[in-house]
């Protein structure tokens, strides 16, 4: 045991060239109350500390509506996901196409570049799914159409084996 | 940099090695008509482990063809990964994924076939991720995701398959009156469906192109998608009239939308992608029609051929400047004569071109169609389909060996490496022998059809008149037309739109909400925090009583546990 976790730590093809693949110890960087957003801001004061809290110029802060669903004085960004962000910027992390100490939309996890996207895009999805389903659908009824209705590819067959006097006819029945 | 410098070489032997000792077990098994169940077994009393293996030839076929391609695969590799630095990850992850698929060959229960199958979307995810570019994340997310719900229908099917008693498909093939549950059919088809990227699974394949060339040729050419058709083909008691027929209509459409796609796209590990989903189609639609022993026949020289090809297309991308767009290529027969005379053999025998491998199988699986009595609206799409089959490869073979150059430097555009071409040349030979030699191992008679003339000459006169076609319309004609038909299959039919933003968006931000409102709010506040809260303010009352001592504190102690025992007794 001792043997094989020596090898899977030291060994140099799982160390990665000198950078240890196994980690035991696991990052304890979790959210905390620091991080909490303030109260909904609701005098002018209120409003201008949050927008300076957050590095945004006051009249660009708009939080979101205190309805009970609300983030508190986090405010309401516009959802641009990560694809529609420009490639050429100079971003401080560039991978994330981020600034440092930029504020990030709610759902930021949700619209990376791996995953979601709100681009525009050409078609409604309406139209897509009417023109896929409508293809699909067109194509099972013309088949549907041809199967039952008994449109078979008609192979030529012997004439069958009838009863004929003077002739030998087989049955083929079971013995009992 | 590799630790061993001969790390891929000595893997490559092993593989060959092993492969050569599988084969003649193979055909031994095959012409005794013997299996072989290795059980190691555990327990004896109320409690009992087994694990088998079965060898039949069924297994030792299709082990010994993943194998060679598998050592090909890996000596390619050697100098096509030769400047990666990440080599030592990519042959670990190449070695597990044989031996995944290893497992779910040798596997004579539904209970195994899960371990490898499980392990092969694993690590087919490992090896899709492999760069690290957001394009290939975002292909490795949907390779997994539609893997998994293949996944989660065998986990389901396992269930079932406790309540009838037995999970080994060896016992009930025995069985002649088997009555499975049309969900359970449904399920295991469904499973199949997902693995090998029928509609509407479609998506995954061509966006697994970003894994790197070797990775397609072994994992999304022959050994990954093949695992559906397999597993069809092990659990053929179970499939039903009505899954049959739901079957052959979807493998109907996935080979015509594959060949449809595939004529319009210019990335060229894509259009091999989308004849893979084709001749998955193909085999798909023989298992609907019953005819299992010749789906298997075209999974074995279908994986051979197509490992060749995507070779011969890295060999290609990496002379023109890793590109894959093919308007970029051109008269690169000049360049690569022997890549080319290689290339132009597997997409012969894609086509089904007389006495080449795919002849032997697909040919087979056409005449066969043509003698049982289905609509003709099947028939028709089914030479449809091998039309479009021609279509796309004469316009690959045009647009790479034949017409104009269109690329940047002429540098690195011949072959040098034969780390590169050897294995192209011995996949080959492999594959131009793979056709009558498992014909004869796989069917002990000759099948005589007997089939009208015009029926007869059909699958032959639709491959000419297509090459003839597609050579017409490159020179005449460069696809501006037909634009709306040009977008509808340039985007695949919209499916991968459908079947991954579309479908996750509204669940995720329902998810979302749900997130808020029940999980952070709700469940919290009258489960873990509530609880949390309320121990809190029952304490907090305690202490009240105590006034800091530490004496009382013990003492309520002691008269809590008083009655605790007073209870218990």
């Amino acid at each position: 045991m001792a043997a094989l976790l020596k090898k899977s730590l030291l060994h140099p093809v799982l160390r990665n060239n000198g950078v240890a693949r196994l980690q035991f110890v696991r990052l304890a960087g979790y959210w905390n109350k620091d991080w909490k957003p303030g109260p909904y801001p609701k005098t002018d004061a209120e409003r201008i500390a949050a927008a300076k809290k957050y590095g945004m110029l006051p009249q660009d802060y708009e939080p979101y509506p205190d309805d009970g669903l609300g983030y508190g004085d986090y405010p309401k960004l516009p959802l641009i996901s990560n694809d529609m962000k420009d490639p050429l910027y100079n971003w401080d992390m560039p991978d994330l196409k981020r600034n440092y100490g930029e504020p990030i939309h709610t759902q930021y996890d949700a619209y990376v570049e791996e995953r979601l996207s709100n681009a525009r895009i050409q078609y409604t999805p309406m139209y897509m799914l009417s023109r896929f389903l409508g293809i699909m659908g067109a194509f099972l009824a013309v088949h549907l159409l041809f199967e039952y209705n008994d449109w078979y590819l008609k192979h030529p067959w012997t004439p069958p084996q009838l009863l004929k006097e003077g002739k030998t006819h087989y049955t083929f029945e079971p013995l009992d | 940099m590799t630790v061993d410098k001969y790390l891929y070489q000595k893997i490559s032997f092993f593989l060959i090695n092993f492969m050569l000792v599988i084969g003649f077990t193979g055909v031994f098994l095959s012409l005794s008509g013997v299996s072989i169940f290795i059980e190691w077994f555990l327990g004896g009393s109320s409690m009992n482990f087994s694990l088998i293996f079965l060898f039949d030839s069924i297994s030792c076929f299709f082990l010994s063809v993943v194998l060679c391609i598998s050592a090909n695969v890996v000596w390619y590799s050697k100098s096509y990964m030769a400047t990666d630095p990440n080599a030592n990850r990519f042959i670990l992850l190449v070695v597990g994924f044989i031996t995944s698929m290893a497992i779910l060959i040798i596997s004579p229960n539904i209970l195994s076939i899960l371990l490898g199958w499980d392990g092969l979307g694993l690590i087919s995810y490992g090896l899709v991720i492999y760069y690290p570019s957001s394009k290939s994340s975002s292909a490795g997310m949907i390779t997994v995701l539609s893997n998994r719900v293949g996944d989660v229908c065998i986990l389901l099917s396992i269930g079932w398959f406790m309540s009838v008693g037995d999970f080994n498909f060896s016992i009930w093939a025995l069985l002649s009156n088997t009555d499975f549950s049309i969900w359970v059919s449904f399920l295991v088809m469904l499973a199949a469906m997902t693995k090998s990227a029928q509609i509407p699974f479609s998506a995954w394949l061509p966006a697994a192109m970003a894994a790197p060339t070797p990775v397609s040729a072994l994992v999304h050419s022959s050994t990954l998608v093949t695992a559906g058709v397999y597993l069809l083909i092990r659990f053929s008691f179970i499939l039903g009239e009505s899954c049959s027929a739901f079957l052959m209509f979807i493998s109907i459409m996935t080979m015509f939308m594959s060949g449809v796609v595939a004529i319009f796209e210019y990335d060229f590990k894509k259009i091999i992608a989308l004849s893979t989903l084709s001749q998955l189609g193909m085999m798909m639609f023989a298992i609907s029609l019953g005819l299992f022993e010749v789906a298997f026949f075209h999974l074995l020289t279908h994986a051979l051929f197509k490992a060749l090809l995507f070779l011969c297309a890295g060999i290609l991308i990496h002379g023109v400047g890793n590109t894959q767009d093919i308007r970029s290529f051109g008269s690169l027969s000049l360049n690569f004569p022997l890549v080319t005379v290689c290339m132009n053999l597997a997409n012969l025998s894609l086509c089904g071109v007389p006495f080449l491998a795919g002849f032997y199988s697909k040919d087979l699986i056409v005449e066969l169609a043509c003698q049982y009595s289905w609509g003709i609206f099947i028939l028709l799409m089914m030479f449809v389909c091998l039309s479009l089959t021609v279509l796309y490869s004469v316009r690959l073979t045009y647009l790479s060996f034949v017409s104009a150059y269109g690329g940047g430097s002429l540098v690195s555009v011949c072959e040098t490496d034969y780390s590169l071409l050897a294995p192209v040349v011995i996949l080959s030979f492999t594959s131009l022998m793979s056709g009558p030699v498992l014909s004869w191992l796989s069917f002990s008679c000759p099948t005589l059809i007997f089939l009208p003339t015009f029926l007869k000459w059909g699958a032959l006169f639709f491959v000419v008149s297509s090459v003839v076609i597609m050579v017409s319309l490159q020179r005449l004609v460069y696809f501006y037309m037909w634009g709306t038909v040009k977008k509808f299959s340039g985007l695949m039919w919209f499916l991968p739109w459908l079947t991954g933003q579309w479908l996750t968006l509204n669940t995720l931000k329902n998810a979302d909400q749900f997130l808020k409102i029940y999980d952070q709010g709700w469940l919290e506040f009258y489960s873990s925090k509530g609880i949390s809260m309320g121990a809190n303010s029952m304490s907090l009352f305690s202490l009240k009583f105590q006034h800091n001592s530490l004496k009382i504190h013990f003492l309520v102690f002691l008269v809590w546990l008083f009655m605790c025992l007073i209870y218990i007794l």
